[in-house]
């Protein structure tokens, strides 16, 4: 399974969003409108799926799906 | 501090025509850009709340209100002195405004991972939601969205973006708060009130 289809998993039994088109240039609160505690779990749970501690200074910086790609593919 | 809490599904087309065209260009477009309408509802009807309760307080006609925001994303009101905040969750839309910087934050109570409670609360906290017993049930959830909303209103009331989630010790602060038919929890900070 690809990154992005990881994330559209956890987006879609994190949040309360329902089954949509997700891609890398989906913008998590401009398109998606995800409140803060949608993004908090979000954080924990790719935290979780992935073994990686993301830092508050990054989730900060993370605005699109693609940015949490990104991260993800330099740890 | 004067609140108010707003159900967008009595919002009328001719309420949300109306409202969003008094919004200003870079508002329009975020709305236009979102994939949902009841997300465009909420952010038309949090803009609408915010003018008509800074309109009646400050004796200004809401279109003449104009909004910026902080490096951070916070919004302010441009040469009025007055503060106001903004959250939705679900139906929801909460509003508050007051002479202090103020923050809130509304939730819908729902079922939590017990791995993302002890992420958010410290161990007074924790004791709190977890009350010491092992059962986890709809009272837990909903202290703890007692808890994350008194968070969540602390950090907009900064304006700094939310940071270490832990570093906010509620039970140190003063928070006013609500719960509503038990199904969505509201807090409120405001600065100076501590």
């Amino acid at each position: 399974m690809t990154i992005l289809n990881q994330l559209k998993e956890i987006l879609l039994s994190n949040t309360e969003i329902s089954n949509i088109d997700i891609s890398e240039s989906t913008d998590l609160k401009n398109d998606l409108n995800l409140s803060s505690f949608d993004l908090a779990q979000l954080v924990f749970a790719v935290e979780e799926e992935f073994d990686v501690e993301i830092p508050d200074r990054t989730i900060r910086s993370i605005k699109t799906v693609g940015d949490v790609i990104d991260f993800l593919v330099k740890q | 501090m004067i609140y108010k809490l707003y159900d967008i599904s009595i919002m009328t087309d001719s309420e949300y025509q109306k409202w969003y065209s008094v919004m200003d260009s870079s508002k329009q477009a975020r709305v236009d850009r979102f994939m949902f309408e009841d997300d465009k509802k909420r952010t038309v009807a949090g803009d609408m709340l915010a003018r008509e309760m800074i309109s009646k307080a400050c004796n200004i006609a809401p279109e003449d209100i104009l909004f910026s925001k902080n490096n951070y994303g916070k919004p302010f009101v441009n040469d009025l002195d007055i503060e106001f905040n903004i959250s939705h969750s679900g139906e929801y839309v909460l509003c508050a405004i007051d002479d202090n910087p103020i923050g809130v934050d509304i939730e819908k109570i729902r079922p939590v991972d017990i791995s993302v409670i002890k992420r958010v609360c410290n161990n007074d906290e924790l004791d709190y939601v977890l009350q010491s017993n092992n059962n986890i049930d709809e009272d837990t959830f909903k202290r703890f969205f007692e808890i994350w909303t008194a968070k969540e209103a602390y950090f907009k009331c900064l304006g700094t973006g939310i940071a270490d989630v832990k570093s906010c010790r509620t039970q140190e602060l003063k928070f006013e708060k609500c719960c509503i038919s038990n199904k969505f929890f509201c807090s409120f900070f405001i600065e100076n009130s501590n």
